[in-house]
């Protein structure tokens, strides 16, 4: 059965398939954030800690957040389109380039050093996002 | 060999009337006594493993030890027992906490750690055939790797240059600047290979960034050398790595420019935690800092040799076109903006936003028309 994008449910089969690649988030290390993907106007919290995704749920504090990923709802089904469709997400579609120039994809952050923990964890945020290859989504 | 030993100890009759005396079994046992503390240590987080958190209690942690832990000035670590006059002294020249230590440096040790990569292996190195990408694109690529490779080079002598002239009480800032120096070999290393296993092999040396290069390296103390090459150099670099994955034409690049660009972040955030402690514990030396960062920002203007403007313009472009072109450098300065803006959040994060008044890179942006007006200080 397929989980509809954007969704709660979505982002918990994220979740679920993180802990189910155990290895693959082990090989790439410790990761401490905790982070906002806001989809249209709905904010997701996702909760990262050692090497697991902890916590996945909507919130509407983005203060207690690292760093917030924000982008209408349109382009996040086009990233993910491109994660279904590579295996993963192809050179155009990657957080770091959606997030670098042109506001595509804003990050938004009050504190720098929330800022600095997207670099510092790059490849695990990547990876997690990664994860929705392997879901049968239904992005409308 | 410069050191000897006050002893020949063939020759000393109570040395090896000792030893055999041992030999025969006769022991002292006087060691077991050492009196040191006893403490109860587990591991907080038992997935997370014994973290040099976990060890920060008493006399072998790191939250009591003083701004100038007298006495020991050879190799006994923090919490064990030792005679001063028996130490050999290892003449550490940085003996306060504040010369080198910063918020958090446990963790970013732990992380170090945690996050290390292969460049051997983790990187995609059979994929890079798929990819068809223009040759001037990967001569504009090569050139970047080989000025990136010339960075990391410094990044990996200068941690190294002031690891061993720390006191060895401060043990976990070593072994932070050990696994940096770590982590720029790797990032060397790996630069080193994409340049060449795309057929273009390196390109052209930078006079200019070797300039400035050299600066970091030549620092008069570890603080100044730390805000100039964690905070400052190191911090337009992580801009420069998202820039690059940016603009990478294949998704190994893509996937090399996310590894370095993990570490590169992990360096930037010790950097400020390190400013921020000096701010918070040792105030006076602040216009010591902004003299550094005067002379680092001047040094820092200059990174940009025509070389490696070219090839970025090329890169962000995709070809050298006229069209091509324009976009390039409309992306580029793109880069150059958020280099100094986020350098500057980071001065206020550490508490140092007053250097904000007084950085060259007010008038940087100006200058090459990048922007009309300064960059939005940040609130």
């Amino acid at each position: 059965m397929s989980i509809r994008f954007p969704s709660l449910e979505f982002f918990r089969a994220l979740q679920q398939r993180a802990k189910d690649d155990a290895d693959v988030f082990e090989k790439l290390g410790v990761c401490d954030t905790t982070f906002g993907i806001r989809v249209g106007d709905d904010l997701y919290r996702i909760a990262f800690e050692v090497y697991e995704c902890t916590e996945v749920d909507e919130t509407n504090d983005p203060a207690s957040l690292d760093f917030v990923l924000t982008a209408p709802v349109q382009l996040w089904k086009e990233m993910f389109a491109s994660v279904l469709a590579n295996g993963g997400a192809d050179a155009a579609h990657t957080i770091n380039t959606l997030t670098h120039v042109g506001d595509v994809m804003k990050v938004e952050y009050e504190d720098p050093e929330g800022h600095d923990r997207l670099y510092r964890f790059m490849a695990t945020i990547q990876e997690f996002l990664d994860e929705a290859q392997h879901l049968d989504v239904e992005l409308g | 060999m410069s050191y000897y030993g006050s002893t020949d100890y063939l020759a000393n009759d109570d040395f090896v009337l000792r030893m055999k005396d041992i030999r025969k079994g006769n022991l002292d046992l006087g060691w077991m006594k050492a009196g040191t503390e006893q403490v109860e240590i587990h591991a907080e987080n038992k997935k997370r493993g014994l973290t040099y958190l976990d060890l920060n209690k008493g006399s072998y942690g790191y939250d009591d030890l003083e701004e100038v832990p007298r006495g020991p000035r050879g190799i006994a670590p923090r919490g064990a027992s030792y005679d001063v006059a028996d130490q050999a002294d290892m003449g550490p020249e940085l003996n306060r906490k504040s010369d080198v230590w910063a918020y958090k440096v446990a963790s970013f040790y732990e992380e170090t750690l945690s996050r290390q990569w292969d460049a051997t292996t983790d990187i995609p190195w059979r994929d890079l055939d798929k990819y068809e990408v223009p040759l001037e694109v990967e001569i504009a690529f090569a050139q970047l790797c080989t000025m990136l490779t010339e960075v990391e080079m410094v990044a990996t002598d200068l941690p190294a240059k002031w690891c061993w002239r720390m006191n060895n009480q401060f043990h976990e800032v070593k072994g932070f600047l050990a696994g940096q120096a770590m982590d720029e070999a790797r990032h060397a290393e790996v630069f080193r290979k994409r340049a060449l296993a795309g057929g273009v092999g390196l390109m052209q040396g930078s006079p200019q960034a070797e300039h400035s290069l050299k600066a970091i390296l030549d620092c008069d103390t570890y603080s100044e050398a730390s805000a100039f090459m964690h905070l400052l150099a190191e911090g337009n670099i992580l801009t420069m790595f998202r820039f690059s994955e940016f603009i990478s034409p294949t998704a190994l690049d893509k996937r090399m420019f996310q590894l370095v660009m993990q570490d590169e972040a992990r360096h930037v955030s010790y950097g400020l935690q390190h400013l921020k402690w000096i701010v918070d514990q040792a105030p006076e030396r602040r216009e010591q800092l902004h003299a550094a960062l005067d002379e680092a920002e001047n040094f820092s203007l200059k990174q940009f040799d025509s070389a490696l403007f070219e090839a970025m313009i090329v890169l962000a472009g995709k070809g050298t076109s006229p069209e091509q072109i324009k976009k390039g450098v409309e992306i580029v300065g793109t880069l150059q903006i958020k280099q100094v803006e986020e350098y500057f959040q980071r001065l206020q994060r550490a508490g140092f936003g007053e250097r904000i008044e007084r950085s060259k890179f007010r008038d940087l942006l100006a200058a090459i028309s990048l922007k009309q007006q300064d960059p939005a200080l940040p609130a």
